[in-house]
Protein backbone atom coordinates (compact mmCIF):
# COMPACT_ATOMS: atom_id res chain seq x y z
CA UNK A 1 0.00 0.00 0.00
CA UNK A 2 1.24 3.43 -0.85
CA UNK A 3 1.03 6.20 1.72
CA UNK A 4 -1.99 7.69 0.00
CA UNK A 5 -3.70 4.30 0.06
CA UNK A 6 -3.18 4.06 3.79
CA UNK A 7 -4.62 7.50 4.34
CA UNK A 8 -7.56 6.64 2.11
CA UNK A 9 -8.12 3.42 4.03
CA UNK A 10 -8.17 5.40 7.25
CA UNK A 11 -10.63 7.83 5.76
CA UNK A 12 -12.85 5.06 4.40
CA UNK A 13 -12.74 3.20 7.68
CA UNK A 14 -14.57 6.01 9.41
CA UNK A 15 -16.92 6.85 6.59
CA UNK A 16 -19.91 5.62 8.56
CA UNK A 17 -19.30 8.13 11.29
CA UNK A 18 -21.46 11.20 11.18
CA UNK A 19 -22.64 13.96 13.42
CA UNK A 20 -26.20 13.64 14.60
CA UNK A 21 -26.39 16.71 16.78
CA UNK A 22 -28.51 19.35 15.02
CA UNK A 23 -26.80 22.53 13.95
CA UNK A 24 -29.52 24.53 15.68
CA UNK A 25 -28.55 23.00 18.99
CA UNK A 26 -24.93 24.02 18.54
CA UNK A 27 -25.84 27.52 17.46
CA UNK A 28 -28.21 27.89 20.37
CA UNK A 29 -25.55 26.78 22.83
CA UNK A 30 -23.02 29.08 21.22
CA UNK A 31 -25.37 32.02 21.23
CA UNK A 32 -26.21 31.74 24.89
CA UNK A 33 -22.56 31.21 25.72
CA UNK A 34 -21.63 34.21 23.64
CA UNK A 35 -24.17 36.25 25.55
CA UNK A 36 -22.64 35.19 28.83
CA UNK A 37 -19.20 35.72 27.45
CA UNK A 38 -19.84 39.39 26.76
CA UNK A 39 -19.39 39.86 30.44
CA UNK A 40 -16.36 37.64 30.61
CA UNK A 41 -14.60 39.33 27.73
CA UNK A 42 -15.00 42.75 29.19
CA UNK A 43 -14.29 41.40 32.54
CA UNK A 44 -10.69 40.42 32.28
CA UNK A 45 -11.17 36.72 32.74
CA UNK A 46 -11.11 36.65 36.45
CA UNK A 47 -11.58 33.35 38.16
CA UNK A 48 -14.98 32.60 39.49
CA UNK A 49 -15.87 32.56 43.09
CA UNK A 50 -16.44 28.98 44.06
CA UNK A 51 -18.85 27.26 46.32
CA UNK A 52 -21.68 26.83 43.91
CA UNK A 53 -22.17 30.49 43.22
CA UNK A 54 -22.40 31.01 39.52
CA UNK A 55 -20.91 34.36 38.89
CA UNK A 56 -20.20 36.67 36.06
CA UNK A 57 -17.20 38.77 36.71
CA UNK A 58 -17.18 42.11 35.02
CA UNK A 59 -13.98 44.00 35.43
CA UNK A 60 -14.63 47.61 35.93
CA UNK A 61 -12.31 48.82 33.30
CA UNK A 62 -10.79 51.99 34.42
CA UNK A 63 -12.05 54.47 31.91
CA UNK A 64 -9.09 56.69 32.45
CA UNK A 65 -9.40 59.86 34.39
CA UNK A 66 -12.93 60.07 35.58
CA UNK A 67 -14.31 63.35 36.63
CA UNK A 68 -14.06 63.01 40.33
CA UNK A 69 -17.44 63.40 41.88
CA UNK A 70 -17.17 65.99 44.55
CA UNK A 71 -20.30 64.74 46.17
CA UNK A 72 -21.06 61.15 45.59
CA UNK A 73 -24.71 60.82 44.98
CA UNK A 74 -26.88 57.95 45.84
CA UNK A 75 -28.67 55.86 43.32
CA UNK A 76 -31.41 57.29 41.28
CA UNK A 77 -34.37 55.02 41.00
CA UNK A 78 -36.30 56.06 38.01
CA UNK A 79 -40.04 55.59 37.93
CA UNK A 80 -41.70 53.29 35.46
CA UNK A 81 -41.49 53.72 32.56
CA UNK A 82 -37.94 54.88 32.40
CA UNK A 83 -36.50 54.65 28.96
CA UNK A 84 -33.94 57.39 28.90
CA UNK A 85 -30.39 56.68 29.90
CA UNK A 86 -28.85 58.74 32.65
CA UNK A 87 -28.24 62.24 31.43
CA UNK A 88 -24.83 62.35 33.01
CA UNK A 89 -22.39 60.00 34.55
CA UNK A 90 -23.29 59.13 38.04
CA UNK A 91 -21.57 56.60 40.16
CA UNK A 92 -24.33 54.12 39.71
CA UNK A 93 -27.91 54.04 38.63
CA UNK A 94 -30.73 51.66 39.14
CA UNK A 95 -33.39 51.97 36.50
CA UNK A 96 -36.69 50.15 36.34
CA UNK A 97 -37.36 49.28 32.76
CA UNK A 98 -40.78 49.09 31.13
CA UNK A 99 -40.39 45.34 30.75
CA UNK A 100 -40.13 44.96 34.53
CA UNK A 101 -36.41 44.37 34.47
CA UNK A 102 -34.00 46.48 36.44
CA UNK A 103 -30.77 47.81 35.02
CA UNK A 104 -27.90 48.40 37.38
CA UNK A 105 -25.12 50.49 35.90
CA UNK A 106 -22.14 51.37 37.97
CA UNK A 107 -18.76 52.96 37.87
CA UNK A 108 -16.02 52.39 40.32
CA UNK A 109 -16.39 55.37 42.57
CA UNK A 110 -19.71 54.72 44.19
CA UNK A 111 -19.07 51.09 44.72
CA UNK A 112 -17.34 51.95 47.93
CA UNK A 113 -20.77 52.25 49.47
CA UNK A 114 -22.48 48.90 49.17
CA UNK A 115 -25.32 50.06 51.36
CA UNK A 116 -26.36 52.58 48.74
CA UNK A 117 -26.38 49.96 46.03
CA UNK A 118 -28.33 47.56 48.23
CA UNK A 119 -30.93 50.18 49.15
CA UNK A 120 -31.36 51.32 45.57
CA UNK A 121 -31.86 47.78 44.38
CA UNK A 122 -34.32 47.11 47.19
CA UNK A 123 -36.34 50.15 46.16
CA UNK A 124 -36.43 48.73 42.66
CA UNK A 125 -37.69 45.42 43.98
CA UNK A 126 -34.43 43.53 43.91
CA UNK A 127 -33.29 41.95 47.17
CA UNK A 128 -29.51 42.05 47.14
CA UNK A 129 -26.51 41.30 49.28
CA UNK A 130 -23.73 43.71 48.35
CA UNK A 131 -20.25 43.43 49.80
CA UNK A 132 -16.90 45.10 49.37
CA UNK A 133 -13.86 42.84 49.12
CA UNK A 134 -15.98 39.79 49.69
CA UNK A 135 -18.74 37.84 48.04
CA UNK A 136 -21.55 35.83 49.54
CA UNK A 137 -22.87 32.62 48.12
CA UNK A 138 -24.82 29.58 49.14
CA UNK A 139 -23.55 26.07 49.23
CA UNK A 140 -25.07 23.58 46.87
CA UNK A 141 -27.60 23.77 45.66
CA UNK A 142 -27.39 27.41 44.73
CA UNK A 143 -30.60 29.13 43.65
CA UNK A 144 -31.45 28.15 40.09
CA UNK A 145 -32.05 30.45 37.19
CA UNK A 146 -29.00 32.68 37.19
CA UNK A 147 -29.26 33.18 33.45
CA UNK A 148 -32.89 34.18 33.74
CA UNK A 149 -32.27 36.64 36.55
CA UNK A 150 -29.04 38.28 35.52
CA UNK A 151 -27.49 39.25 32.27
CA UNK A 152 -24.50 41.45 31.82
CA UNK A 153 -24.98 43.10 28.48
CA UNK A 154 -21.83 45.13 28.60
CA UNK A 155 -19.16 46.15 30.99
CA UNK A 156 -20.54 47.27 34.31
CA UNK A 157 -24.14 47.00 33.21
CA UNK A 158 -26.26 44.36 34.84
CA UNK A 159 -29.83 43.70 33.82
CA UNK A 160 -31.83 41.99 36.54
CA UNK A 161 -35.19 40.33 36.16
CA UNK A 162 -36.65 40.37 39.67
CA UNK A 163 -39.62 38.23 38.71
CA UNK A 164 -37.27 35.36 37.87
CA UNK A 165 -35.61 35.45 41.25
CA UNK A 166 -36.51 32.34 43.24
CA UNK A 167 -38.34 32.98 46.47
CA UNK A 168 -35.87 33.43 49.29
CA UNK A 169 -32.99 34.21 46.96
CA UNK A 170 -31.01 37.41 46.70
CA UNK A 171 -28.73 38.86 44.08
CA UNK A 172 -25.26 38.69 45.52
CA UNK A 173 -22.76 41.30 44.39
CA UNK A 174 -19.19 41.61 45.53
CA UNK A 175 -16.38 43.85 44.43
CA UNK A 176 -13.06 45.20 45.43
CA UNK A 177 -12.79 48.61 46.99
CA UNK A 178 -12.04 51.41 44.53
CA UNK A 179 -8.38 51.48 45.42
CA UNK A 180 -7.91 48.11 43.77
CA UNK A 181 -8.67 47.17 40.25
CA UNK A 182 -10.67 44.04 40.08
CA UNK A 183 -13.86 42.35 39.17
CA UNK A 184 -17.40 42.68 40.22
CA UNK A 185 -18.78 39.27 40.98
CA UNK A 186 -22.45 38.61 40.97
CA UNK A 187 -24.71 35.67 41.36
CA UNK A 188 -27.63 34.28 43.29
CA UNK A 189 -27.67 33.08 46.86
CA UNK A 190 -30.22 32.05 49.45
CA UNK A 191 -30.83 34.85 51.91
CA UNK A 192 -30.89 32.53 54.91
CA UNK A 193 -27.90 30.46 53.82
CA UNK A 194 -25.22 32.98 53.01
CA UNK A 195 -21.58 32.15 53.22
CA UNK A 196 -19.30 35.11 52.64
CA UNK A 197 -15.64 35.05 51.94
CA UNK A 198 -12.92 37.37 50.76
CA UNK A 199 -12.45 37.97 47.10
CA UNK B 1 -17.27 23.85 7.45
CA UNK B 2 -17.97 20.15 7.22
CA UNK B 3 -18.96 18.75 10.54
CA UNK B 4 -18.67 15.19 9.38
CA UNK B 5 -15.03 15.57 8.40
CA UNK B 6 -14.33 17.11 11.78
CA UNK B 7 -16.05 14.28 13.64
CA UNK B 8 -14.08 11.68 11.73
CA UNK B 9 -10.83 13.54 12.24
CA UNK B 10 -11.43 13.83 15.94
CA UNK B 11 -12.43 10.17 16.14
CA UNK B 12 -9.15 9.26 14.49
CA UNK B 13 -7.18 11.72 16.56
CA UNK B 14 -8.56 10.46 19.84
CA UNK B 15 -9.23 6.84 18.97
CA UNK B 16 -12.62 7.39 20.54
CA UNK B 17 -15.43 7.56 17.97
CA UNK B 18 -18.08 7.64 20.67
CA UNK B 19 -16.82 10.81 22.24
CA UNK B 20 -15.91 12.52 18.99
CA UNK B 21 -19.32 14.02 18.36
CA UNK B 22 -19.52 15.66 21.76
CA UNK B 23 -16.02 17.05 21.38
CA UNK B 24 -16.75 18.46 17.95
CA UNK B 25 -20.05 19.91 19.13
CA UNK B 26 -18.21 21.65 21.92
CA UNK B 27 -15.56 22.89 19.50
CA UNK B 28 -18.19 24.19 17.09
CA UNK B 29 -19.89 25.95 19.96
CA UNK B 30 -16.62 27.64 20.80
CA UNK B 31 -16.10 28.48 17.15
CA UNK B 32 -19.51 30.09 17.08
CA UNK B 33 -18.70 32.09 20.17
CA UNK B 34 -15.41 33.26 18.64
CA UNK B 35 -16.61 33.34 15.08
CA UNK B 36 -14.99 36.66 14.30
CA UNK B 37 -11.61 35.10 15.00
CA UNK B 38 -12.29 31.66 13.61
CA UNK B 39 -13.68 32.97 10.34
CA UNK B 40 -10.35 34.66 9.72
CA UNK B 41 -8.44 31.49 10.43
CA UNK B 42 -6.68 30.01 7.40
CA UNK B 43 -8.07 26.57 8.20
CA UNK B 44 -11.28 26.86 10.27
CA UNK B 45 -11.94 23.13 10.20
CA UNK B 46 -8.50 22.49 11.57
CA UNK B 47 -9.20 25.03 14.28
CA UNK B 48 -12.30 23.08 15.24
CA UNK B 49 -10.45 19.78 15.28
CA UNK B 50 -7.56 21.22 17.24
CA UNK B 51 -9.98 22.72 19.75
CA UNK B 52 -11.86 19.44 20.04
CA UNK B 53 -8.62 17.60 20.73
CA UNK B 54 -7.68 20.16 23.34
CA UNK B 55 -11.07 19.83 24.98
CA UNK B 56 -10.54 16.13 25.10
CA UNK B 57 -7.15 16.54 26.75
CA UNK B 58 -8.64 18.82 29.38
CA UNK B 59 -11.44 16.41 30.08
CA UNK B 60 -8.98 13.57 30.17
CA UNK B 61 -6.81 15.35 32.70
CA UNK B 62 -9.78 16.00 34.94
CA UNK B 63 -10.87 12.43 34.57
CA UNK B 64 -7.38 11.16 35.17
CA UNK B 65 -7.27 12.66 38.62
CA UNK B 66 -10.54 11.04 39.49
CA UNK B 67 -9.60 7.72 38.07
CA UNK B 68 -6.14 7.74 39.57
CA UNK B 69 -7.60 8.22 42.98
CA UNK B 70 -9.93 5.32 42.39
CA UNK B 71 -7.83 2.57 40.95
CA UNK B 72 -4.66 3.94 39.43
CA UNK B 73 -5.69 3.33 35.87
CA UNK B 74 -6.69 5.60 33.12
CA UNK B 75 -7.73 3.69 30.10
CA UNK B 76 -10.11 5.12 27.61
CA UNK B 77 -11.26 2.46 25.25
CA UNK B 78 -14.87 2.54 24.28
CA UNK B 79 -16.90 -0.13 22.58
CA UNK B 80 -16.99 -0.23 18.84
CA UNK B 81 -19.41 2.09 17.13
CA UNK B 82 -21.52 1.39 14.10
CA UNK B 83 -20.10 2.66 10.84
CA UNK B 84 -16.56 2.45 12.09
CA UNK B 85 -14.00 -0.11 11.05
CA UNK B 86 -13.12 -1.80 14.33
CA UNK B 87 -9.78 -3.01 13.01
CA UNK B 88 -8.86 0.49 11.96
CA UNK B 89 -9.85 1.97 15.31
CA UNK B 90 -7.80 -0.64 17.12
CA UNK B 91 -4.84 0.22 14.91
CA UNK B 92 -5.29 3.93 15.51
CA UNK B 93 -5.49 3.43 19.25
CA UNK B 94 -2.15 1.70 19.17
CA UNK B 95 -0.49 4.77 17.69
CA UNK B 96 0.99 7.48 19.89
CA UNK B 97 -1.37 10.42 20.30
CA UNK B 98 0.70 12.78 18.18
CA UNK B 99 0.80 10.34 15.29
CA UNK B 100 -2.97 9.96 15.48
CA UNK B 101 -3.38 13.72 15.35
CA UNK B 102 -1.18 14.01 12.29
CA UNK B 103 -3.12 11.25 10.59
CA UNK B 104 -6.38 12.96 11.50
CA UNK B 105 -5.40 16.28 10.00
CA UNK B 106 -3.86 14.77 6.91
CA UNK B 107 -6.41 12.09 6.12
CA UNK B 108 -9.65 13.91 6.92
CA UNK B 109 -8.89 17.58 6.47
CA UNK B 110 -6.33 17.11 3.74
CA UNK B 111 -4.01 19.66 5.28
CA UNK B 112 -0.53 20.05 3.89
CA UNK B 113 2.53 19.47 6.02
CA UNK B 114 3.08 23.12 6.81
CA UNK B 115 -0.47 23.78 7.94
CA UNK B 116 -0.51 20.59 9.95
CA UNK B 117 2.67 21.68 11.66
CA UNK B 118 1.18 25.06 12.48
CA UNK B 119 -1.98 23.55 13.85
CA UNK B 120 -0.12 21.15 16.08
CA UNK B 121 2.58 23.60 17.04
CA UNK B 122 5.41 21.40 15.87
CA UNK B 123 8.02 21.55 13.13
CA UNK B 124 7.17 20.51 9.59
CA UNK B 125 9.90 17.90 9.73
CA UNK B 126 8.34 16.44 12.84
CA UNK B 127 5.01 16.17 11.04
CA UNK B 128 6.69 14.29 8.23
CA UNK B 129 8.36 11.93 10.67
CA UNK B 130 5.13 11.28 12.60
CA UNK B 131 3.22 10.72 9.40
CA UNK B 132 5.81 8.33 8.08
CA UNK B 133 5.84 6.27 11.26
CA UNK B 134 2.08 6.26 11.55
CA UNK B 135 1.57 5.19 7.96
CA UNK B 136 4.16 2.45 8.34
CA UNK B 137 2.47 1.17 11.46
CA UNK B 138 -0.99 1.28 9.92
CA UNK B 139 0.16 -0.29 6.68
CA UNK B 140 1.10 -3.42 8.54
CA UNK B 141 -2.29 -3.69 10.17
CA UNK B 142 -4.69 -2.62 7.49
CA UNK B 143 -5.71 -4.94 4.73
CA UNK B 144 -6.24 -3.31 1.35
CA UNK B 145 -9.79 -3.40 0.08
CA UNK B 146 -8.90 -5.43 -2.99
CA UNK B 147 -7.13 -7.98 -0.82
CA UNK B 148 -10.13 -8.15 1.47
CA UNK B 149 -12.33 -9.03 -1.44
CA UNK B 150 -9.98 -11.80 -2.52
CA UNK B 151 -9.75 -13.18 0.99
CA UNK B 152 -13.49 -13.19 1.42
Amino acid sequence: MRDQDVLRAVSDGLSGLDMAKPVEEIISAGTSRRRRRVAAVTMAGVALVGGGLAVGVPALTSPGPVTAPTAQRSASVAPVPATLPPAHLVAFTVVRNPDATVTLTFSREQLADPGEVRRALAEAGVPAEVRVNSICFSSHPAPPGLDRVLSASESAVLVITPSALPKGAVVSIGYHDPSRSGPVAFGLAWRDRLTCRKM
Amino acid sequence: MHRTACVRAVAAGTGDPQGAEDLVAEAFTRAWVSWRKVSQHPAPQAWVVRTALNVRVSAWRRRRREVTLADGHDVLVGPDVGGVDATLMAALRRLPARQREVIALRAFLDLDTQTTAQMLGIAAGTVTAHLSRAVAALRGQLVPAETQEVVQ
